[in-house]
């Protein structure tokens, strides 16, 4: 008896788990052999299995450099970017109860990349960019939850979306405001190409500084995975279910911004991922956080490296990333509201 | 086991006199006053969820509002007024995370609590509807998930706010008759309601609301009386005897 509940669910979750994870694997080989300089795929797990110390003989030269310094840097960014962006959509959807935020939604991505501008502006290293771009994404998210949680009697999941729009074009104009004053020929060009998401200029070092702020994120997010279940039932109610939602929800805000602004950071602001992944992975696994998060984190990853593919190899010069995730995510989101469940709207 | 002393209640400010109140275990207990009466505020005052404007409210001696989160859930099992879901958690789920109190922090469900979840849906006929979508079921159907929730939960006090607020007739009465089972084999329930009828048919003790303090406190049968009834509702209400049950009737709505 004590297996029935969700063994039909777990076993769909380690099936669609499964299929996913082999999914990424294989795409990432693939990604990796495509570009400029092809690479044949036997070369590339000839590489791997040097590199891990499995093949002695080592692979060419030239097709090390290329995979080491170029594609793996560029494959595991837009894998670690997808998969953040949608763990941090998850945990925002269900912190602040509502299916239509996400981190673009909220103003956190927007606030982000004014940080990080801001940062391009003042020609500061790339630890300090992050930071700046944190420190954008807490302010914004900060702003739109005061606004909304200080208008009371209307519809809280309209207004926190209006007030994540109102602090965002907010922090959009700010963002004008630092182009206006970047140097045309050397920082603009930079923060323009940067704003509309690009992994182009991704490289190991950004990917090692991003790395250890987006697992120190995800941590809360895995232990507390139950009680996040609780606390999107709503305030009274985990209360009465024995959870305090103050601090451990306002904890969890916290890590979903700290991982979206490393993502930011290294990527650019790319929109779509944290929306649309997690209804994706919802409908898959239902919205139990156990199961949801990692879902939806392999669906990000594969996501980000299959579009981030295509924007590398689909004309002469690269298409910045978040037009094609808008291409995506828009009619895959107008999809969604037609066809999708009610019951989350 | 609950007592109200010298307590005001309100949200920001006192909605009425200071009021006293003690209720004892193993009783089935209604809080009876019209809507807008500050019943469902004295409600949240009693568990602990708001706090009183003045006085204190003791559970088992202890001060409510010193509880931690999980002692108090341990404490009472509090089942809401009827809440629109955002998510699509299967029933399983929903009554499993009453469970929350007896889990670790970062930890998830284990055998038993699953099994105690399992038992609590059975005990009200409901494990059929375990995986199908909480969002999706009826009101009644919703309103006793939520009640194997609160037993789930294994508190010393079920806690009900107008459980058949939103509820048709037949489930109505099929929610009432699950709780007075409930009272039967001996769980103590305070039950907010604002019909009458439900008092006098289902309860031990009643406390009668209006302007946020008690008017008055005691044995259904003898203080719901026909004037007190309507001076509590402000219309012409009469008690009448039908067999052994009493109800209560709009005095002036029949038709001559």
């Amino acid at each position: 008896m004590v297996e029935i509940l969700g063994k039909t669910s777990q076993s769909q979750t380690a099936l669609s788990g499964g299929l996913l994870a082999i999914c990424l694997i294989l795409l990432s080989v693939i990604a990796s052999g495509i570009g400029q300089y092809p690479i044949d795929y036997a070369d590339i797990i000839h590489a791997l299995l040097h590199y891990f110390g499995i093949e002695q003989e080592p692979p060419d030269q030239t097709i090390r450099l290329v995979l080491s310094e170029v594609r793996l840097p560029r494959v595991l960014a837009s894998v670690l970017v997808g998969a953040v962006l949608a763990a941090a959509g998850c945990v925002f959807q269900g912190m602040f109860r509502n299916p239509l935020v996400s981190p673009d939604i909220l103003g956190v991505s927007t606030g982000a990349g004014l940080g990080a501008a801001a940062g391009i502006l003042l020609s500061l290293s790339i630890i300090s960019i992050q930071l700046m771009a944190f420190l954008g994404g807490l302010i914004t998210v900060g702003a739109v939850y005061l606004v909304a949680s200080s208008i009371r009697q209307h519809e809280p999941t309209l207004i926190l979306v209006l007030a994540g729009i109102v602090i965002g074009s907010l922090a959009g104009a700010c963002l004008s405001l630092v182009k206006i004053l970047a140097d045309p020929y050397d920082q603009l060009p930079a923060i323009t190409f940067w704003l509309l998401g690009s992994f182009a200029a991704v490289d190991k070092i950004d990917l090692l500084g991003a790395l250890p702020l987006c697992i120190l994120a995800l941590i809360p997010m895995v232990l507390l995975r139950w009680r996040i279940n609780v606390l999107s039932l709503g305030d009274e109610e985990a209360r009465a279910l024995g959870v305090n939602p103050d601090k451990i929800r306002l904890f969890l805000i916290f890590a979903a911004t700290l991982m979206t602004a490393a993502g930011v950071a290294i990527a650019g602001v790319i929109g779509w991922v944290g929306l649309v992944v997690p209804h994706i992975a919802r409908l898959l696994v239902g919205p139990n956080f156990n199961r949801l998060l990692p879902i939806a984190m392999l669906i990000g990853a594969n996501f980000l490296l299959l579009v981030d593919t295509i924007a590398r190899t689909l004309t002469q010069t690269e298409t910045p990333i978040g037009i094609l995730t808008a291409f995506v995510g828009a009619p895959v989101f107008v999809w969604l509201l037609f066809h999708a469940r009610r019951s989350w709207m | 086991m609950i007592s109200a002393r010298n307590l005001q209640i309100g949200y920001q400010k006192p909605l009425g006199d200071h009021l006293h109140l003690e209720l004892n275990a193993g009783q089935f207990h209604m809080i009876l006053g019209p809507n807008g009466s500050g019943k469902s505020t004295l409600f949240k005052t009693l568990i602990g969820l708001i706090r009183p404007m003045s006085g204190q409210v003791l559970v088992n001696q202890l001060d409510v509002h010193r509880l931690t989160a999980i002692a108090r859930a341990k404490t009472f099992a509090y089942v809401p007024q009827s809440q629109q879901q955002v998510f699509p958690y299967t029933v399983g789920e929903m009554v499993l995370m009453g469970r929350t109190s007896h889990i670790k922090p970062f930890s998830v469900p284990s055998h038993s609590d699953i099994e105690r979840s399992d038992e609590a849906m059975a005990s009200l006929d409901i494990l059929g509807l375990k995986d199908q979508e909480f969002t999706k079921l009826s009101g009644g159907q919703r309103q006793l998930t939520i009640l194997a929730r609160a037993l789930a939960q294994d508190a010393q006090i079920l806690v009900l706010d107008e459980p058949t607020a939103s509820l048709d007739f037949g489930n109505e009465i099929r929610v009432l008759e699950r709780i007075r089972h409930l009272a039967d084999q001996g769980w103590t329930i305070i039950l907010s309601t604002h019909n009458p009828d439900h008092a006098l048919q289902l309860a031990d003790t009643v406390t009668t609301v209006s302007h946020g303090t008690v008017k008055d406190h005691g044995v259904p049968h003898q203080i719901l009386t026909s004037a007190h009834l309507s001076d509590l509702y402000q219309a012409n209400v009469e008690v009448v005897s039908i067999g052994q049950t009493k109800t209560c009737i709009a005095a002036q709505l029949n038709r001559a």
